[in-house]
Order: structure tokens, then C-alpha cells, then sequence
């Protein structure tokens, strides 16, 4: 009896699972299928794999035919990263391309589960556009709420990394839309997040009816644009623009539009924007009511408000959640579709639609991450754009801002840091430059 | 359930306090306390027990400090408690029943945040800081078997209730609440002079571990301040910066079990065979976000054998006990980052004790005894090829002398010496998964439990009913002494070095009904 039962008990154990092994993984490196025809060596691209549960990093380089095998790692879930560093002279000689910095071609795949006991995976290296616009500088945090200016005192610098003269007439700023759902949180039995990213699938979102609705284009929550006549606002190379979210000097007390006014308690912890390039004044939009710290300064120009979300005022995400990318269009964007978040279970009038832009036009994005892993959300910029995330080291409301480091100096002219990885790119300032002189 | 689980424990004090006996017996000499302590866990054993009325109350102070010992296990422990118990046979009933709390204070607590401090567990949170831990724990059961067929059939069965809250003061501090609720139903046959009982196990717990920080730097901090990083550990090497997750860790245990008790009462010889098969199944998992899905963190399952043999011996002039037990516990878990089995735990413990107790004089007399305990250990990380397996044997030998010089006064003067051997061990750490875990626990305990050492014990108890009239009275004194003797393997990356002994010191009053 006792036998009977015993094993009607051990009959209901659980443990028809596979004990965990050492597992193979072999990798293959091939270049972007548009650089066909073109021979760069892929010899020795750097693989990195960086374990995503205790930290460990594993590097290794791969053969001639862009192979490299490691046939005894801990099964896990990895984030995998390949880098080849092309010489300006080699770039220059392959492509016909003059390009002051050597090129960088990088590769990510985020959250790779390594647990068969061969896994096999294929990175293509793509390379961002070559000397064009850069984001050389966002203030996202913010500075001390109750000392500071809060949120009112945030900005991007965005900057000339080529040798010519670059007009912002009709660039774009946008920050992304996707889910804030923390990955650790993601619930994919509601069927519209990508498995291994986490983030929305948009081949679920209604309406959409494109394969590569994720790999391919993101979604803006905002998109404004410098307008001009086309050579209204040149930018030569090694300088930059200014745009606030208010453009006024935080420091000094201010009258909202609500009247009242405010002054910061401790003037050191924020900055001075009256004499920012541009800026975003929401005073002007229908159909809402700005918050009273939107103030218009008259002798700073405006942006083009195309899409605002929710927002009553250029407003970043202090905490790190947002991805800012900048770009021009050789096509009208009007004529770009909009798509409501996948996470919509129907379209009414009131459903926010978001606009969805090809990645090939992009010229740079900066995704940023919070401080904490725990609290990250899902990458919303392809690997193509920003492989890896940033942050202020102390946070929201922190008076830090990220500045994008320099590669090196021609003639006394500043060349930044752009291999598409800002967590490779950028640094840290503790309070934020508002003089466009400052390089790391 | 609480209050009737309190109705019947309070039923058999109060039937138990109704007149004085010679319990105080029962509790003064080594071999019928090793009886009562094992006979209260089943029904069957306790109809076989010839007590009919038994009872008695506990308040009681432990405290052990010293360096030698696992990582995972405070520098210092100071226990206060109080526990109760009590047998009680009327008509056709048989009952017992128990009630403890215990609360401790801890210094020095590092890398655990443990409620129950198991060691085989794979999932919970640790720090690098050390800290300051309370914990509160409530013990309550009984058991309770009715006659059915005259001397022939009873049915019956046994409750445990058991809370216990955690606590503590430093940054990352958590709080941990664990209860479980096990419930024992069981029938035993009589035949004549043998006693077969059978017995079903199932039982539900649950525990929430809760992390909260008061400085907000050092909940924001991923590399200012290491040492106050949280990490989700998840087995033996395998962990995760688990800083800023919000969420409590749950878990959720369902047991199983069934236990097998054979007994033979013969005119000079008295047996107790005892067989046990337990399974435990564990949930942990934290809750979604706007979700009512858990997200798992990993399955836990466990099966306990369990064998114990108990033989009393009497002659005219001495009283002997033989006791073999032997327990095999077999763990593994499943992780949900891999949906596949990351840790394993086997533990294999024997033990075998001998006591001959020579009492032919009535008002002296002594006792002689000699154990020998073998434990192997194996636990086995696989994600980080982290293996350590490490097997000891401990033999001691004992002395003891009970006097009663008269029926108002009982003394015991008791001495244990024992030595610790380490037999066979094996660690393997692959050179690149070594990691935090490594140095700080893995390479410290590994040097620990692969080291000798001497132990000495000795313990002190007097029986008086001088005091109280009503109840007789008691005291004791106990302190053990554990010394590091060799220590056979250290390692360079080793955070932390082995103390050289530990010390252990109990006192405790006891009423007896």
C-alpha cells in the first residue's frame, strides 16, 4: 500500500526537464546585403557576449570567413555584440566615400536564449550614416524638483559631424513611441510583444500589413521640425543647435502663462536657455491648453508641431525611457502612414495614431535607459540606430546630461564619437552645457 | 483553524494540569526523552506510549557567537522562547498537542534574507552588507486519534501551523512572512502486541519576501554602493542584480507526503520503525504589470525519504536504546530563464546512536553512549559550472550521571565529546563563471565544511518539586563548544576567512505537569 502510494505521489513530479549543460555557440558574421559588391575584410570583427543574469562578458574574435565558434558556454541569455572598426583610408578605398573617422559597422541582438546544445547566430554589420547629424547632447533629467527648474529646463544639442555645412532647415526630432511595460514585467501571453525584445510587435497593431513593420521603421509619439526656406539655418561643421524644451533662463524667476510666478530655489542646479537655437511652444496648438510654464520667447524661432502625443510641452522622460532620433526626409512625411499602438484592441477617433518612419532616413537616435536594469524597458531603436543604451549616472532630476565624447580633432575641428552604440559614444556632464563649446 | 487547533491544545493541558505525575521522568533521562520527542510526531507512537497524561512548559534562552561556520549563518544568535506540550488518553480518544514561539536576534547576517533558514533553498534575496535580523516564529499543532474498532482500529490525524515573519534593519532590508498549514490524517491497526499505522501528508504555504530601502541612494545605486545591491540568487552560483525591482518575491508550497509506522512490543524489547516519503513543490514568481499572469522565477521540487529505527532494551539492571535514522533529500529545481534544471541538491544524512544506561543503583547511576553521523552534501549549479559535493563523519562518545538522593531532588551531569572527520570533497568552478557568488559563499563554505573540528558538550539539569507545589520544576544548562582542528583547502579569491569556533550556550526553565 504504502509502495502504491508513493509512487502515485512521484508520479506527479515535475522534474521532466533537462539538467542545463555547457552549449555550443557558433557564430557567423556577415556585412549589410546593400554594401554588395563591396569588400571589406571581415576578419577579426569583435564578438562580445555579455551574460544577461550574473554580468559575465565572453569576447572572441572571428576567422576570414567571419566564423567564430565557442564551444563551451554557459546556457543563458545573452546580449551579443559584433564590432568592425574599418579604416577611413580602407572605407575610403572600398567605397569611394571620404569619411574623416574610421567607420564603424556594429551588430546587436539583444536577449539571445543559448540553451540547445548547438545554437547558431547570424549578425549583419551595418553601418549608420557617415558624417551627417549627430545628437551631441540631451539634459533628459531634468534638475531638482523642489530646488531645481524640474522638468521646464530640458533640451537636445544636435551637431554638424561633417566637413560641410549642414542646413537644419526641415530636420526632424522625434521621440519614439513603444511600451514602458519594464521587461522584467512583460506579459507576452497578451500576444502583441515581440518575444525576444519585448517590445510591441506592430505587425499586430490594426491595419498594419508589413512583415517588416518592426525591423524596418519605428513610431514617433512626437515629431517636430525646424522650418525654414531650405538655407535659412546653416550649421557649420563642428557646431551645433540648441533645441529647448523653454527656451528662458531657469535660473531667474519667471511669469507663467498662468500668471503666477515661480522661482527656482537654488539657481545653480539649472541653466540659462534664452539663447537656445530653437524651441518648442505648444501656446499656439488647438485644442489644448499649454502647461503654464510653456512660455513663448519671442526672439527664439518655434518648431513645427507634427505630433504631440499627450505632451503640453516638449517633455522628456526624466526617468530614461525615451529614444530621440533626428532625421531628414526626401519625401513629404505627410505621406507616411500612422498606426495605433499594437496594444489597441480597436480604432476610434479618439485612438492616438502614431507615424511610422523608415529607418534608412534616420541620421542619428540615442536611446536612453534608466539607471537601474530592473527598471528598463524594451529598446525601441534598432540596433542599426543605437545599439546600446545611456544614462545620467544619478538619475532623474539630477541636473546631469549625456554629451556624446569626441573620436578626434582635424584642424581644430571637433569629430564625435559615432559608432551607433551611445553606450559607447557618450559620457556624462553634471550640469548640462548650454554654451556649445563644451567636448569631451 | 487556528482556534481549533488552540481548543485542542488547551483541552489537553487543562485535562494534563489535573494532577501531578512523574512526567518529570520522562524528560530527565536521555533514552525516554529520545522516545517523547519522536512519539508526539504520530498518533501510532503515541498509542503504543503507556503515558496517559503528560505535560509541560518551557521558557527557554540559546545564544551561539563565533566565526565558525557556514556564510550564510549570523556571527551571533541570541534565541529566547517559550514552548509547550502536552499528552492526554480519555476514553476513546488519544490527543497531544504543542505550541512554541521563539523570537531571535541576529548580528551579521550576510547574503541571506531567508525567512526560513534552510540551507538547500535555491531562490531569495541577498546583500554583500551585513545586517541585523528578528525573526518571530509560531509553532503550533496537535494530534488527535480516536478508538473506532475496541483496541483494534483508530483513525485520527495531526495538524502543524506554523508563521514566521523576518525582519531587517539595514539597507537592502527585507521582510519575509512564511506560513504553512500541514495536515496528517491517519488510521493505525493493533495486533495484539504490534502497531501498524499509515499516514497521508498534504499541506499549503505560502512566503512573501519584500525588499525596501530608507536611504534612496543606495536604491538607486547600481555601482556607488555594491555592497547594497540586492541580488536574486537562483541556486548555487547562478544570481541576478536584482536592485530596483519593486515587486515582492512569492512563493507558493503544496506537500505531499505519506509515512509508514511499525511498532513491536515484546516483554523486554520494544521497537519503532518509521518510514517517510515527502515531496514539496515550490512556486516562486513575482507579479506583471498590469497583469493578473505571474511571471515565474522558478519551480523548486523536492522528495524526502525517511527511515528511523528505535529499539529499547531493558534488563534487570540496564536500560539500552539503539537508534538508526537515515534521510535522503533529492532537489532540483527549474528554472523559467531556461525552463530547464539549473540546481540540484542531494543530501544524505545517517546516523546511528547507542546509550546503555546502568541503573542499578537507584540513587546514582550512569549512562554511556557513542554515535557516529555521516553527511554528504552535493550541490550543483549548472548554468555557472558550479559543483560542490563534500561528505563528513562525526563520531562522539558520551557520559552521563543521574543522581536522585531523594524523591524531592533529581540531578543530571552529562558530557559529550565528538570530532568531526571530513571524508571525500570535490569543488569545481569553471575559471570563467567564477563570480561574487563564488567568493563569497561558495569558496568560504567549501573551505568550512571540508575542515575538522572538535566538539565539546556538557549539560547541566535539576529537577525539584521544592518550589512549586503543584508542578515539579526544572532547570538546565548547556554549552557546546565547536573548534576549527585542520583546514585543508583555502582559496586566494576567498571574501571571507573561517573563524575559529563557535559557542553555544542554552538555559531554560520547565514546569512539569
Amino acid at each position: 500500500m504504502f509502495i502504491i502510494l508513493t509512487s502515485v505521489i512521484t508520479s506527479c513530479k515535475r522534474n521532466d526537464y533537462a539538467e542545463l549543460k555547457p552549449v555550443l555557440l557558433a557564430v557567423n558574421i556577415s556585412l549589410d546585403p546593400t554594401l554588395a559588391g563591396i569588400d571589406f575584410p571581415i576578419k577579426s570583427t569583435t564578438v562580445k557576449l555579455t551574460n544577461l543574469t550574473n554580468g559575465n562578458i565572453l569576447t572572441g574574435k572571428t576567422d576570414e570567413n567571419g566564423k567564430l565558434t565557442l564551444p563551451n558556454i554557459s546556457p543563458g541569455n545573452y546580449d551579443i555584440e559584433a564590432l568592425l572598426t574599418i579604416s577611413s583610408a580602407d572605407y575610403l578605398a572600398a567605397t569611394g566615400t571620404v569619411s574623416e573617422v574610421d567607420v564603424v559597422f556594429n551588430s546587436v541582438l539583444k536577449s539571445q536564449n543559448f540553451i540547445k546544445q548547438t545554437n547558431d547566430i547570424s549578425l549583419v554589420l551595418k553601418t549608420g550614416k557617415v558624417g551627417d547629424w549627430v545628437i551631441k547632447q540631451v539634459y533628459y533629467a531634468g534638475s531638482n524638483t523642489s530646488n531645481g527648474a524640474s522638468f521646464r529646463d530640458t533640451f537636445i544639442e544636435i551637431y554638424n559631424n561633417s566637413n560641410q555645412t549642414l542646413y537644419a532647415d526641415s530636420l526632424y526630432f522625434s521621440q519614439v513611441y513603444g511600451s514602458n511595460t519594464k521587461t522584467t514585467a512583460v506579459d507576452l501571453t497578451k500576444g502583441y510583444y515581440q518575444t525576444t525584445s519585448k517590445q510591441f510587435d506592430w505587425t499586430k497593431s490594426i491595419g498594419m500589413n508589413n512583415a517588416k513593420a518592426n525591423s524596418d521603421y519605428l513610431y514617433a509619439k512626437t515629431l517636430f521640425m525646424i522650418e525654414g526656406s531650405g538655407k535659412q539655418y546653416p550649421v557649420q561643421p563642428g557646431t551645433s543647435i540648441i533645441i529647448a524644451s523653454t527656451a528662458i533662463n531657469h535660473k531667474a524667476p519667471f511669469v507663467g502663462a498662468d500668471g503666477k510666478t515661480t522661482t527656482v530655489k537654488d539657481p545653480s542646479l539649472t541653466i540659462d536657455l534664452s539663447k537656445a537655437d530653437f524651441e518648442v511652444y505648444l501656446g499656439n496648438y488647438p485644442g489644448i491648453t499649454p502647461l503654464a510654464s510653456d512660455i513663448d520667447n519671442p526672439a527664439i524661432p518655434n518648431l513645427k508641431v507634427l505630433a504631440r502625443s499627450t505632451g503640453k510641452d516638449l517633455l522628456f522622460d526624466a526617468t530614461g525611457r525615451d529614444s530621440y532620433v533626428v532625421f531628414k526626409s526626401p519625401v513629404n512625411v505627410s505621406t507616411f502612414s500612422k498606426y495605433p499602438s499594437p496594444d489597441e484592441v480597436s480604432v476610434g477617433t479618439a485612438t492616438e495614431l502614431y507615424i511610422q518612419i523608415p529607418n534608412k532616413y534616420i541620421s542619428d537616435g540615442v536611446e536612453i535607459e534608466t539607471p537601474l536594469d530592473a527598471n528598463r524597458v524594451p529598446k525601441k531603436l534598432s540596433s542599426s540606430i543605437d545599439a546600446g543604451g545611456v544614462f545620467v549616472s544619478k538619475g532623474q532630476y539630477s541636473s546631469q546630461s549625456i554629451i556624446r565624447k569626441t573620436a578626434k580633432t582635424v584642424n581644430g575641428r571637433r569629430i564625435l564619437a559615432d559608432s551607433n552604440n551611445s553606450k559607447n559614444d557618450f559620457t556624462e556632464l553634471d550640469i548640462p552645457d548650454v554654451t556649445k563649446t563644451i567636448f569631451k | 483553524m487556528l482556534k481549533n487547533l488552540s481548543l485542542i491544545f488547551l483541552l489537553i493541558l487543562s485535562a494534563s494540569v489535573s494532577a501531578q505525575n512523574n512526567s518529570d521522568s520522562l524528560y530527565f533521562y536521555n533514552q525516554s526523552l529520545n522516545n517523547l520527542n519522536i512519539d508526539h510526531k504520530s498518533n501510532t507512537y503515541l498509542l503504543s506510549n503507556p503515558i496517559s497524561k503528560l505535560g509541560s512548559v518551557e521558557l527557554f534562552y540559546n545564544n551561539y557567537s563565533g566565526g565558525y561556520k557556514p556564510v550564510q549563518q549570523a556571527q551571533k544568535n541570541t534565541l529566547v522562547g517559550l514552548y509547550t506540550e502536552g499528552i492526554n488518553k480519555f476514553g476513546k480518544f488519544t490527543t497531544s498537542g504543542y505550541f512554541g514561539f521563539t523570537k531571535t536576534w541576529q548580528d551579521s547576517l550576510i547574503w541571506s534574507t531567508k525567512g526560513l533558514e534552510e540551507d538547500h533553498q535555491p531562490y531569495y534575496y541577498g546583500s554583500i552588507k551585513s545586517g541585523s535580523f528578528e525573526r518571530i516564529k509560531y509553532n503550533l499543532g496537535g494530534n488527535v486519534s480516536y478508538n473506532l474498532i475496541k483496541d483494534k482500529l483508530y483513525i485520527g490525524g495531526g495538524t502543524n501551523f506554523m508563521y514566521n515573519n523576518s525582519t531587517r534593519s539595514t539597507d537592502p532590508r527585507p521582510e519575509v512572512n512564511s506560513y504553512n498549514i500541514i495536515i496528517t490524517p491517519e488510521a493505525t491497526y493493533r495486533f495484539k502486541n504490534q502497531y501498524v499505522g499509515l499516514k497521508a501528508k498534504w499541506g499549503y504555504g505560502t512566503e512573501e519576501t519584500s525588499i525596501s530601502f530608507k536611504n534612496n541612494d543606495f536604491k538607486l545605486s547600481t555601482n556607488g554602493y555594491p555592497d547594497r545591491v540586492n541580488y536574486l540568487i537562483m541556486g548555487y552560483g547562478l544570481y541576478k542584480n536584482n536592485q530596483g525591482v519593486s515587486k515582492p518575491l512569492k512563493r507558493l508550497d503544496k506537500y505531499y507526503g505519506l509515512g509508514l509506522d511499525y511498532i513491536l512490543q515484546l516483554s523486554a524489547l520494544k521497537l519503532k520503525i518509521s518510514l517517510n516519503y515527502d515531496n514539496s513543490k515550490e512556486d516562486f514568481y513575482q507579479d506583471l504589470d498590469n497583469s493578473t499572469n505571474r511571471a515565474y522565477v522558478g519551480l523548486y521540487d523536492t522528495d524526502n525519504l525517511g527511515f528511523s529505527l528505535y529499539a529499547d532494551h531493558q534488563t534487570k539492571n540496564t536500560n539500552s536504546q539503539l537508534i538508526l535514522k537515515y534521510a535522503n533529500q533529492n532537489s532540483n529545481d527549474i528554472n523559467t530563464i531556461f525552463y530547464a534544471i539549473n540546481y540540484r541538491y542531494i543530501q544524505n544524512i545517517g546516523d546511528i546512536k547507542y546509550l546503555i544506561h546502568f541503573n542499578k543503583n537507584e540513587k546514582t547511576s550512569t549512562e554511556l553512549g557513542t554515535s557516529l553521523t555521516y553527511k554528504k552534501v552535493e550541490k550543483n549549479d549548472f548554468a555557472t559550472d558550479h559543483l560542490v559535493n563534500y561528505s563528513w563523519l562525526e563520531p562522539t562518545i558520551s557520559g552521563a550521571l543521574y543522581i536522585l538522593p531523594n524523591a524531592n531532588h533529581k540531578f543530571y551531569m552529562g558530557l559529550e565529546i565528538g570530532y568531526r572527520k571530513p571524508l571525500s570533497s570535490n569543488l569545481h568552478v569553471d575559471a570563467s563563471q567564477e563570480n561574487l557568488f563564488t567568493n563569497w559563499i561558495v569558496y568560504p563554505d567549501y573551505t568550512f565544511n571540508t575542515s575538522s573540528a572538535y566538539k565539546v558538550s556538557s549539560e547541566f539539569k535539576y529537577i525539584t518539586n521544592k518550589i512549586l507545589k503543584q508542578f515539579k520544576t526544572g532547570f538546565s544548562a548547556k554549552a557546546s563548544y565547536y573548534t576549527k582542528d585542520k583546514v585543508y583547502q583555502t582559496f586566494n579569491t576567498s571574501k571571507l576567512g573561517l573563524g575559529d569556533n563557535l559557542i553555544n550556550v542554552n538555559f531554560s526553565f520547565k514546569l512539569y505537569f
